[in-house]
């Protein structure tokens, strides 16, 4: 009888030796921790639901910081009897930002830049908000309504353990009434980013900030 | 081994059957884990006070086994190299050269923002050198260049490598990145 369990506990102990799990994560920072750039220092408000560009004529610019790390736990078993869990800091793979266009007439833009200190710098392409995830490439003045853009930040474009992260966003004016915002911006580790369009990975992303 | 006493019989079966159970519920922990780790992990990044009261049973249980081997060294399985920043600018040069020679509209806006440099430009990307008497001089034309319409509208990634000689001349590459291609 025990001679019979024993390739069923030496089978189980050799699954849970070769476990490892990486999980995703995502550092998520609120829309209101943006600098105006000068000039539209009396352009900008903040508050609960982020930044905003309080003119109805003119378009503001802001600068936000961006998380430019991010720590995940990594789980699994050495072994049959070693369990760990530890922090893992891998390069970033997408940063989102997340806004509120009300203008009908003039596009809502933004783009990354990351700077390392020995001069290495970066530049991302400039993103328009529309209805895809992930911004569009093309101005898109017509488009209203809340939305995000995003970049893929992977390696060699963006190395997060030299370089400082920023996004640059010029915000309408809105042309209904309320106000065009700079929401939240999301760090991502990437360990999701081959699933973003998948919703089923939506758990951390949701499509809707309540705010 | 064998057991004749019925008794002893079906107390062999039922151990062996809560044994095989036990391990199947094992295995079914492990499968399930990473999901449960990927909402523990976002609260405890958001709100590190909050972090164990959400944290599932499993990594729990991870962290009971870590504390009994709290000596040991941890598994070379999670190290990962660092990556070096100035490999990647030899990295970006690297790709672009190897790329291959060809011909594209977007290479005339490339040409366009560094105007006063000898660029080539490849399949994937445009290679930019300037050079500037001193740093003042590299900073004040920079600064002008990256502010400029013309720059913030080029449709792909742009990265620029800084070398500073003895001298205290400053050279800078540009790597004006093929905007029709992902990155």
């Amino acid at each position: 009888m025990f001679k019979k369990l024993v390739p069923v506990v030496a089978a189980a102990a050799m699954l849970a030796g070769a476990y490892r799990s990486a999980d995703a994560n995502v550092i998520r920072r609120h829309g209101s921790l943006c600098a105006p750039k000068y000039g539209s220092q009396n352009l900008v408000g903040a508050d609960e639901r982020g930044t905003y560009n309080a003119s109805p004529t003119t378009v503001a610019q802001v600068t936000c910081a961006v998380v430019d790390r991010v720590a995940h736990k990594v789980s699994g078993w050495v072994g049959w009897d070693y369990a760990f869990t530890v922090d893992e800091t891998p390069s970033i793979k997408r940063v989102a930002v997340w806004g509120r266009d009300l203008s009908a007439t003039t596009p809502f833009s933004c783009y990354l830049f990351s700077t390392d200190e020995d001069g290495f710098s970066s530049w991302a392409p400039t993103k328009y908000m529309c209805s895809d995830n992930s911004g569009c490439p093309d101005s898109t003045s017509e488009y209203t309504g809340v939305s995000r853009m995003s970049w893929d930040t992977s390696w060699p474009v963006v190395d997060s353990y030299e370089d400082y992260v920023g996004i640059v966003c010029r915000v309408p004016p809105a042309t209904s009434l309320g106000a065009s915002y700079v929401k939240a911006i999301k760090t991502l580790d990437g360990e999701e980013v081959h699933n973003w369009q998948d919703p089923d990975t939506w758990r951390n992303h949701p499509e809707t900030l309540w705010f | 081994m064998t057991a004749r006493n019925p008794r002893i019989r079906l107390l062999l079966g039922a151990l062996s059957a809560a044994v095989v159970t036990a391990c199947v519920a094992l295995l079914v922990s492990v499968s399930l884990a990473p999901a449960a780790h990927v909402e523990a992990t976002a609260v405890a990044a958001d709100a590190p006070a909050a972090a164990g009261k959400a944290t599932p049973r499993a990594v729990e249980m991870h962290r009971a086994h870590e504390h009994e081997h709290e000596h040991t060294a941890p598994p070379p399985a999670v190290a990962r190299p660092e990556p070096q920043a100035k490999d990647r600018a030899a990295t970006l040069v690297t790709q672009i050269r190897d790329s291959g020679s060809d011909s594209a509209p977007w290479m005339e806006q490339a040409r366009a923002l560094v105007n006063d440099a000898d660029v080539d430009c490849y399949r994937d990307g445009c290679i930019a050198v300037v050079a500037y008497a001193d740093e003042l001089a590299f900073e004040l034309a920079d600064e002008t260049l990256t502010s400029s319409e013309a720059f913030l509208s080029y449709p792909g990634w742009r990265h620029r490598r800084v070398e500073r000689g003895a001298s205290g001349r400053v050279t800078a590459t540009w790597l004006l990145m093929n905007p029709t291609t992902v990155q």
